[in-house]
């Protein structure tokens, strides 16, 4: 919303809209001033076919060019940055692809993108090569005008076509599954229409769930630099606090409870005495009883923990030597075991006192009566 | 000799009803013979010394069968509580039994107050901080210092011992002059040797640990750490 000249936002996705999406978009919409809507695609159409279906709604009211961000990612977003390179680079009708420096075994896990070295066009693209070709990546973040859907029209009459060719009911659903990376960069390639915008700021996929308290982690680092006010200090009678750790201001916490670093507190949130939170993320309503230790956690809303439980989980952090090396997605088993990994409790989950719950996750709404080790608990 | 329900893991005395006079012994019996087992404790007259050569020598299995033989050993059944505590986990159970003597012979040994559950035994030189709930079954040596919101269940915590504030404790040995660290769990038999030190915020579930060693991570599974 601080992008100059930004109209409107639009949610697009496959899932059922629902009370609490419905309550986001009214939260977002007064606080950013901006109108936002969610729109629902009929079916999972891919990366590029959800906005070639929905193109109208995003050129209605004469956008001149738009943003598409993909949600599992975790960025500076440097769109402004964006703006300005495609005004020096390219022309008015270029696309600009954001893209970032990985090291060469993670590469060929993201898209891959060969550029020239003067004007950063963008001269080859492969999605998740199975050989090395660029440590440049793909981002998921992008700056297209209109034009966009030419190319994109171009694939989808193209898929048309060749389901013609069979005979199935469903064809015209599929010829609408658009890959924006295996169809429409790889062929935009080399064209002088598709430029590379590289940033250094921080970014990572977020594609498991316990991704997320990585990526909080690179968010809060992020406040402490431009945002310092949002993040909790030590204080008086307060909370100890260590590193970087947000408190939502509807929280309230014993003043004994260790927090941090890395710990995101959300909305009336209760913390007990001598309570511990380290790398962990507690969602609206939850409840940490007294003296319990929960590190490496994502505690879903309204849960509770009870008295002097232990609730841990194990991080799947990128390498911290190498600075271009990004968050592995791990398989969740390995060798017929549970790999181990961050601790998820979904909402409502009762954990009861005195246990011990590593390397877990909890469907919502279980009440637990033991301790619990590298389960999956339906 | 006393009662046990598992013989076979142990010495088992054959001895006669009315007299008590020993027959023989058998040693880890495979199929049942007898409940009755050699309990460890013995009277002897100063004779016996003739009996054993100056060399390493085994009572029970070089001494103990040929005095049985000659009709000169007796057996006394014990009454009350016995347990072996070779073994770690033995050596709770044991402490538990002798905790349970305790509460019935002399119950004003025992330590009562808030925070306070079952048969628990404190030197009155040790510290216990505020809201901590301590027992069943635990004993606090000399000079420890239980800090805080400490949680302690089924332990034997030895003497100039330190549990820092918030940690949870179940079944443990806690050696001599152990410093264990804020926000620790300890649970399954975990032993410390003398001058162990737990970092804060650790795991420790069945760990061994020598003496003298620091531990800085978390032991998800019971072993031996030296």
């Amino acid at each position: 919303s601080q992008v100059p000249g930004m109209k409107e936002i639009l949610l697009m996705g496959f899932y059922q809209p629902h009370e609490a999406l419905s309550r986001f978009l009214v939260s977002a919409q007064q606080e950013f001033k901006i109108p936002i809507r969610y729109l629902q695609e009929y079916a999972a159409l891919g990366t590029g076919g959800g906005i070639y279906h929905f193109r109208d709604q995003i050129l209605s009211g004469g956008a001149e060019a738009f943003f598409v961000l993909n949600a599992d990612v975790c960025s500076e977003f440097p769109l402004q940055e964006m703006l300005e390179f495609r005004q020096q680079h390219g022309d008015v009708h270029s696309f600009v692809i954001l893209g970032t420096t990985a090291n060469r075994t993670q590469a060929l896990n993201y898209g891959c993108i060969v550029a020239n070295a003067d004007t950063q066009e963008v001269q080859h693209y492969v999605e998740k090569p199975s050989t090395f070709v660029s440590e440049i990546i793909n981002c998921g973040i992008y700056l297209f005008t209109p034009a966009i859907f030419q190319h994109i029209g171009e694939v989808f009459q193209r898929n048309q076509q060749e389901l013609a060719l069979e005979e199935s009911s469903n064809g015209w659903q599929r010829a609408e599954v658009i890959r924006l990376e295996q169809d429409v960069f790889t062929a935009l390639a080399g064209s002088r229409k598709l430029y590379v915008y590289k940033t250094d700021g921080f970014w990572s996929q977020i594609k498991s769930a316990g991704s997320a308290i990585y990526a909080s982690r690179l968010y809060l680092n992020q406040y402490s630099k431009s945002h310092p006010e949002r993040l909790a200090e030590n204080k008086p009678g307060g909370p100890v606090i260590r590193g970087n750790v947000y408190i939502h201001p509807t929280a309230s916490i014993d003043s004994t409870a260790v927090l941090g670093p890395n710990v995101s507190i959300g909305e009336g949130v209760t913390v007990g005495a001598g309570v511990r939170v380290r790398e962990s993320i507690v969602l609206h309503g939850a409840s940490l009883h007294d003296h319990t230790c929960v590190l490496n956690t994502i505690v879903g809303w309204d849960s509770t923990i009870g008295r002097w439980a232990r609730v841990e989980g194990t991080p799947s952090d990128p390498n911290p030597n190498d600075p271009y090396a990004k968050i592995d997605s791990e398989t969740l088993f390995r060798d017929g075991r549970l790999t181990p990994s961050i601790t998820i409790l979904g909402c409502s989950v009762t954990i009861p006192a005195e246990v011990v719950i590593l390397n877990s996750i909890v469907l919502p709404h279980k009440e637990l009566s033991r301790s619990y080790k590298n389960q999956i608990i339906l | 000799v006393t009662r046990v329900e598992e013989p076979a893991k142990y010495g088992v005395v054959v001895c006669e009803a009315d007299t008590g006079r020993i027959c023989r012994f058998v040693e880890k019996p495979r199929v049942f013979v007898s409940n009755k087992i050699n309990a460890g404790l013995y009277i002897f007259n100063p004779g016996i010394l003739q009996r054993i050569q100056l060399r390493p020598t085994s009572i029970e299995k070089e001494i103990f069968p040929a005095m049985a033989q000659e009709g000169q050993l007796y057996a006394m059944e014990l009454q009350g509580f016995w347990m072996d505590i070779g073994q770690p986990k033995d050596f709770l159970t044991g402490m538990c039994m002798y905790l349970q003597s305790l509460r019935a012979q002399h119950p004003e040994k025992l330590h009562s107050g808030p925070g306070v559950v079952g048969n628990v035994l404190v030197d009155p030189s040790a510290k216990i901080g505020a809201n901590c709930v301590i027992g069943p079954n635990v004993t606090i040596g000399a000079g420890v210092v239980v800090e805080d919101g400490v949680r302690i269940k089924r332990c034997t915590v030895l003497e100039g011992a330190c549990i820092r504030s918030h940690s949870w404790l179940e079944s443990c040995i806690v050696g001599w002059s152990c410093s264990v660290g804020q926000w620790v769990r300890m649970e399954n038999v975990t032993v410390l040797g003398e001058d162990v030190i737990v970092n804060d915020e650790l795991y420790l579930n069945g760990a061994n640990v020598l003496p003298h060693k620091s531990i800085a991570e978390s032991v998800p599974e019971p072993r031996i750490i030296m």
